[in-house]
C-alpha cells in the first residue's frame, strides 16, 4: 500500500476512535460510574461532614 | 503501618508551592524590566542585560520556573488526594524538586551569558536539556507510580490532564532538543531549514497546548470543584474535552509559520486544526464555569473563586482569539506585531497565572495547617490588581499590534511603503508604557502574595496529613 493511503487511513481511524470515545462517554450506562468519579475530589469523610454541616446551616 | 505509608507526602508540595511564588516574582520582575527597556532604551545594559538576553530569561522563568513549580506542586497534591495514596518514588521525589531548581538556576546564569540554542522556549543548551529530560522522566515515574498504587478504581480527570501534560512535554522536549554538541556551551540542532522550523513550532505550540493548557486544566478540574464545593458540571464533557484536545492540539503548530517557506498545505492544515481547537477549548471553559452554577453567590465573597473563574474567562477569550489569529488572512495582519504578545499574555497572565495563583492560595493554608490565608482581604486586593494589570497589558498590545500591522502594510499609490519601520516603533511608544504599567500592577500583586504567604507560614504549623481511606464503594 502507498504510504499516503496509509496516512489517510490513520487519520480516518483517529476520527473513528474519537467518535467511539464520544459515544462511550455519553452512553447511558456510564452515568453512575461518572458521578462517582466526579465526586472523587470530595471523597474525604472529614471534609464531607464539614460541607454537609455548612449546607444544613445555610438552608436552616 | 509506618508513618510514611499512612500520610501524604506534602513536603515536596510545600517546596514547590513556595517556589512558585518566588519564581513568579523573579520571572515577572524580569518581564517588567524588559518592558521598561522598550520604553527607555537606555536601560539596555550590554552585553549581559540587554533585551535580547533578558527576554528568553523572562519567558523561561515565567513558563518553566513559575508555571512549572505550580504544576509540580498541584499535580503532586492532586494525584495523592484523588488516588488516596502517598507519592511513589522515594529519592526520585526530591530529585524532581532539586533538579528542577537547578535547571532554573542554570537558565538564570546561561541565558544572560548568551549561551543559547536560539529556539524559542527551548533556548537552554544541551547539558541543561539532558538534566531537564532526567528530571522529567523522574517526574513521570513519580506521577504514574502514584497512580499505579491508587486505592480507588477510577483515575480522576484532573490526573488524565496532568498525565498527558507530563508525557507530551517529555516527548516534545526530547525530540525538539536533539542536537549535535560541539562544546559544553554550543550545539547545533539535528534539523535544518523548513524542517527545523516545523519541529520547533510543533514543539512551541504544543508547549502552549500541553504545558500551558493541559497541565493547568488539570488544576482547573480539581481546584474549581473543590473551591466551589460541588463536582464538575459534566464529567462526560470532561472526557470528551480531554480526548478532543489530545487529538487536535498536535496539528496546530504550523500556524506559527504562515507565509513562510513551510509548504502551503501544511500551513492550511495548521490553520484548520487551530480552528477546530476552539470547540474543545470552549467545552472545557464552559465545564469549568458551569461548575459554579447554583453557587454563583460564592463569587462575591471568595477571592480564590474569583481568581479561578476569571482565569477561565481569560482562557475562553484567548482560545477564541487564537483560532482567529490562526486564519491566514488575519495572521497576515497580526503576525510579528504586538497583537501576538497581547494574545500570549491574555493566556499567560489571565489564564495560566490566575489559575495558578488561585490554586496556590487554596493550597497554602492547607499545607501549613491553617484554615485560610493570613489575610483574605489581601487576596481580594491581589485579585483586583492582577485583573487591572492584565487588562492594561492586553488592551495596550491589541491597539499597538493592530496599529503596527496596518502601518506595515500601508502602501502609497505608487506601491512604495507609506511608513518606515521606525514610524511604527514611534507610534508604539505610549502603548509600551501602558504595557509596562500593567506589568507593574501584576508584579505588585505577586509581592502581596509573597507577604501573605510568609505571614501564613509563620503562623502555621506543619503536620503530616493521614491518608484517608476512600469513603463508600470506591475502595
Amino acid at each position: 500500500m502507498d504510504i499516503n493511503e496509509m496516512r489517510s487511513l490513520i487519520t480516518v481511524f483517529g476520527l473513528l476512535c474519537f467518535l467511539a470515545i464520544v459515544f462511550w462517554a455519553y452512553s447511558k450506562k456510564r452515568g453512575k460510574d461518572f458521578s462517582e468519579a466526579a465526586n472523587l475530589p470530595f471523597n474525604d469523610p472529614e471534609e464531607e461532614a464539614a460541607r454537609a454541616r455548612e449546607d444544613l446551616l445555610r438552608r436552616w | 503501618m509506618s508513618e510514611t505509608s499512612t500520610t501524604y507526602n506534602d513536603k515536596v508540595v510545600r517546596q514547590f508551592a513556595v517556589m512558585t511564588v518566588i519564581w513568579g516574582i523573579v520571572g515577572m520582575l524580569v518581564g517588567v524590566i524588559i518592558a521598561a527597556q522598550l520604553v527607555w532604551p537606555e536601560l539596555n545594559v550590554g552585553p549581559y542585560f540587554h533585551f535580547g538576553r533578558l527576554r528568553p530569561l523572562h519567558t523561561n522563568a515565567v513558563i518553566f520556573a513559575f508555571g512549572g513549580c505550580a504544576l509540580f506542586a498541584t499535580s503532586y497534591y492532586v494525584v495523592q488526594r484523588t488516588c488516596h495514596a502517598r507519592l511513589w518514588g522515594g529519592p526520585l521525589i526530591p530529585l524532581t524538586f532539586w533538579g528542577w531548581q537547578l535547571v532554573i538556576i542554570l537558565a538564570v546564569v546561561t541565558l544572560p551569558l548568551g549561551i543559547t540554542q536560539g529556539k524559542e522556549y527551548a533556548e537552554l543548551e544541551w547539558p541543561i536539556d539532558i538534566l531537564i529530560a532526567i528530571v522529567w522522566i523522574a517526574y513521570g515515574a513519580v506521577f504514574f507510580g502514584t497512580i499505579a498504587r491508587r486505592a480507588v478504581s477510577h483515575i480522576y480527570v484532573a490526573n488524565w490532564f496532568y498525565g498527558a501534560f507530563i508525557i507530551a512535554v517529555g516527548l516534545l522536549h526530547i525530540v525538539n532538543s536533539m542536537a549535535v554538541p560541539v562544546s559544553l556551551g554550543k550545539s547545533y540542532s539535528v534539523y535544518s531549514g523548513a524542517q527545523d522550523a516545523m519541529v520547533q513550532w510543533w514543539y512551541g505550540h504544543n508547549a502552549v497546548g500541553f504545558f500551558l493548557t493541559a497541565g493547568f486544566l488539570g488544576m482547573m478540574y480539581y481546584f474549581v470543584p473543590k473551591q466551589a464545593g460541588r463536582p464538575v458540571y459534566s464529567y462526560r464533557l470532561s472526557i470528551v474535552h480531554f480526548w478532543a484536545l489530545i487529538f487536535t492540539y498536535m496539528w496546530a503548530g504550523p500556524h506559527h509559520l504562515h507565509y513562510t517557506a513551510l509548504p502551503d498545505w501544511t500551513q492550511s492544515v495548521g490553520m484548520v486544526f487551530s480552528l477546530i481547537l476552539l470547540a474543545p477549548s470552549w467545552g472545557g471553559m464552559i465545564n469549568g464555569i458551569m461548575t459554579l452554577s447554583g453557587s454563583w453567590h460564592k463569587l462575591r465573597t471568595d477571592p480564590i473563586l474569583k481568581f479561578l473563574i476569571t482565569s477561565l474567562s481569560f482562557y475562553g477569550m484567548s482560545t477564541f482569539e487564537g483560532p482567529m489569529m490562526a486564519i491566514k488572512t488575519i495572521n497576515a495582519l497580526s503576525h510579528y506585531t504586538d497583537w501576538t504578545i497581547g494574545h500570549v499574555h491574555s493566556g499567560a497572565l489571565g489564564w495560566v497565572a490566575m489559575v495558578s495563583i488561585g490554586s496556590i492560595y487554596f493550597l497554602l493554608p492547607k499545607l501549613f495547617g491553617k484554615s485560610e490565608m493570613y489575610s483574605v482581604q489581601l487576596v481580594t486586593v491581589h485579585f483586583w490588581i492582577a485583573t487591572i494589570g492584565t487588562v492594561l497589558y492586553i488592551s495596550s498590545m491589541w491597539i499597538s499590534g493592530v496599529m503596527q500591522g496596518l502601518m506595515w502594510r500601508a502602501t502609497n499609490a505608487d506601491g512604495s511603503l507609506a511608513y518606515s519601520f521606525v514610524e511604527g516603533v514611534k507610534g508604539s511608544y505610549p502603548f509600551w508604557a501602558v504595557r509596562w504599567l500593567g506589568g507593574i500592577f501584576f508584579l505588585s500583586g505577586m509581592l502581596l502574595m509573597a507577604y501573605n504567604m510568609f505571614r501564613t507560614i509563620a503562623a502555621g504549623k506543619v503536620a503530616p496529613v493521614p491518608i484517608l481511606a476512600p469513603a463508600g464503594h470506591h475502595a
